[in-house]
């Protein structure tokens, strides 16, 4: 199907969020503390803003899930058609990531297959860069390239939507609203391109994934890791956040509620974090309890797993430069900085 | 939403009949609803309802599916709940899971078997695979330690894989007792003792990480070379299919590219053992 540029009016956005599928819309919005996502219809909608502070894996691997259900249980999740407006080009892909891990391999994960499928995604290109951001410096773009069904490109009078999927598509062709997109807003929406890749500028160089790819290598026990992990608390809210960190845990519960269904049962999955003392523990009181015992350990392989495994098992950096960590981390460590240190240090 | 196969549902299993096997260790007989096929050296997530699960690889010959036998040490909340558990239990199994001993490359080689206390287990699996094919493969050796005689696991077994053609068995015990005539200390003392061509043999080795580290140590001044040695490398585990994260060795997860692992491909990386 073509995929013809359209110009959406500020003043139909409103029309334009309605039309869109699904029994739920989540929208960026601005928050008293920065961005976040809030449901449909909302006031504070804000796609001239920066990225959302929370990662948008939660729409498709929620904190806490029922994955199993079995023995006359019931209460495995209801997965509904939803929009989500406002995504930035490193959260698309960051489900490209998640799509290897829970796609690929040796079998799909059925509830994330679900969601995927029931999601419709609706991208903007970035206005002004969080501080943080270094997308460009690992290969990212701050402008959707694929894996939207529709991306919204602001442009003084509105938005530039152009389709991505054939989904995307028939819903464009089918709002009266949409006026054609003359060639000056297209000369509009590249030149606010440019711009973002020149705000990026002086991150675009801080960190070289190639090159962190080959220093990192081997430096899982490395001393050079040490003081680092002299400043992490071990909250894990980098984990929280990364938009790629996917690790979960999976507990056997009686079933969802042990009163009605009883001699049912359930398996829930938590998100869990690679950082922790207790994630690994192993059974039993042998010399050594966990392969990872010290924090440093642990450190080096939640950064090498982003900048060295990732690219062996799925072909793509596990970090995408949104600063989400760096934003949110309690010791106030950047993780170029570590990158750079380490690497530095061979 | 339609599921399509769910991995995380565990098949309905009913416990047959439980063996003692050592003060700590016993083997539990379980027959699934379906069949669950497996190649030795693959696990199964065995699911105690609402209390957890853990995995564990059979002990019993993979040309059984209907008939599982899983050999358990008691270490822990899950192992504890399961023996104390009677025949007649209903329990879940999810698998098989990761990919098992190479079972292609077996053809023509000598093989040398290592175990340490329950890691026999695994190696049961193997052995009984191994047996099946004795006239496609070359000598069998199989080296067991246990912390003392009465921890020897399937002892009553000993006997009858010693007269098989090919076949040594040799076992010791780290701490004897008076009545123990055979070999005293790890189990490294006994690799002193092989009879078959290190130079080209297969070794497989499953127990626990400090054994692995001198066993390793001990083959490659030997003269093996680490592409001939297979560990069954045990892990915390939680999904089974190399998605959650857990059990990590570099960019390998043990759940799926293991639990047995060619030592070429992960001894680069820090904290296997
Ligand atoms: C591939 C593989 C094969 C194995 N094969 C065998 C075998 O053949 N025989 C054998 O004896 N052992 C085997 N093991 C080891 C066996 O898995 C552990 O001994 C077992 O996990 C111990 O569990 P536990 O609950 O008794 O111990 P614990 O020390 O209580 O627990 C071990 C871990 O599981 C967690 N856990 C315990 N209960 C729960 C719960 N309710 N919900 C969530 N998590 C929980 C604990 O937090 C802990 O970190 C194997 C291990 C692996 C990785
Ligand atoms: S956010 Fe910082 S302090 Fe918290 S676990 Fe991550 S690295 Fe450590
Ligand atoms: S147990 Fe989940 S990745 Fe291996």
């Amino acid at each position: 199907m073509q995929r013809t540029p359209r110009l959406l009016r500020e003043d139909r956005l409103s029309d334009f969020l309605c039309a869109l599928p699904g029994d739920h819309c989540f929208v960026s919005v601005e928050t008293k503390s920065g961005t976040d996502y809030a449901e449909y219809p909302t006031s504070s909608t804000a796609l001239r803003f920066h990225r959302p502070t929370s990662p948008i894996k939660q729409f498709f691997l929620p904190p806490r899930e029922h994955i199993a259900a079995y023995w006359g249980a019931q209460g495995l999740p209801e997965i509904v058609p939803f929009s989500l407006v406002g995504l930035r080009n490193c959260d698309l892909l960051s489900l490209r990531y998640l799509d290897h891990v829970f796609l690929g391999g040796i079998c799909e994960d059925p509830f994330y297959r679900a969601r995927r499928a029931a999601a419709f995604l609706v991208s903007v290109d970035c206005l002004p860069p969080q501080k943080t951001c270094f997308c460009t410096a690992v290969g990212g773009r701050p402008y959707p390239e694929g894996g939207f069904d529709i991306n919204l490109s602001p442009v003084d009078d509105g938005y530039v939507a152009v389709a991505g999927s054939d989904a995307g598509e028939s819903l464009l062709a089918g709002l009266p609203f949409l006026e054609d997109a003359g060639d000056h807003l297209l000369g509009q929406v590249e030149a606010a391109r440019s711009s973002m890749v020149e705000a990026l500028a002086p991150a675009a160089g801080s960190v070289d994934p190639d090159r962190a790819a080959r220093t990192l290598a081997g430096t899982e026990v490395n001393r050079a890791w040490e003081p680092w992990a002299g400043k992490c608390v071990e909250c894990g809210a980098c984990t929280a956040v990364c938009p790629t960190c996917h690790c979960y845990y999976i507990i056997d519960t009686p079933g969802i509620d042990p009163e009605i269904q009883p001699g049912a049962y359930a398996k829930v999955r938590t998100w869990d974090s690679c950082l922790l003392a207790e994630y690994a523990r192993m059974a039993g009181a042998g010399a050594k309890l966990t392969p990872r015992p010290r924090l440093r350990s642990r450190l080096s392989n939640r950064v090498l797993h982003k900048y060295v495994y990732s690219p062996d098992q799925y072909g793509m950096c596990g970090c995408l430069g949104c600063g989400r960590c760096d934003e949110a981390c309690l010791g106030g460590m950047k993780i170029r900085d570590m990158v750079d240190a380490v690497g530095s240090q061979r | 939403m339609t599921l399509h196969a769910n991995p995380y549902e565990p098949i309905a299993a009913r416990l047959a009949e439980v063996v003692d096997e050592t003060p700590t260790i016993k083997t539990f007989i379980f027959t699934p609803d379906e069949p669950i096929p497996f190649v030795s050296g693959q696990f199964v997530q065995l699911c105690l309802p609402g209390i957890g699960e853990a995995p564990f690889t059979p002990s019993s010959s993979p040309r059984e599916p209907n008939r599982i036998e899983i050999t358990i040490l008691r270490t822990g909340a899950v192992t504890e709940a399961l023996h104390r558990l009677e025949p007649g239990a209903e329990l879940g199994i999810r698998g098989p899971l990761g990919k098992g001993y190479p079972v292609d490359e077996l053809e023509g080689k000598d093989i040398l078997v290592v175990g340490g206390g329950v890691g026999l287990a695994p190696l049961r699996a193997l052995l009984y695979h191994l047996f099946h094919i004795r006239d496609q493969v070359g000598k069998i050796e199989i080296k067991y330690g246990a912390r003392s005689p009465e921890e020897l696991l399937f002892r009553r077994q000993y006997g009858q894989w010693s007269v098989l053609p090919g076949v040594r068995f040799s076992a010791t015990v780290d701490v004897p007792h008076p009545q123990w005539t055979g070999r005293t200390g790890v189990v490294t003392v006994l690799l002193d003792d092989i009879q078959l061509d290190l130079k080209s043999c297969l070794v497989f080795s499953c127990g626990p990480g400090v054994m692995f580290k001198f066993v390793v140590q001990k083959l490659l001044e030997l003269g093996a070379r680490p592409e001939q040695i297979y560990l069954s490398m045990n892990r915390r585990m939680s999904c089974g299919i190399g998605k959650c994260g857990r059990c990590n060795i570099g960019p390998y997860y043990l759940c799926k590219d293991g639990p047995d692992m060619n030592y070429a491909k992960i001894m680069g990386y820090a904290d296997v053992f």
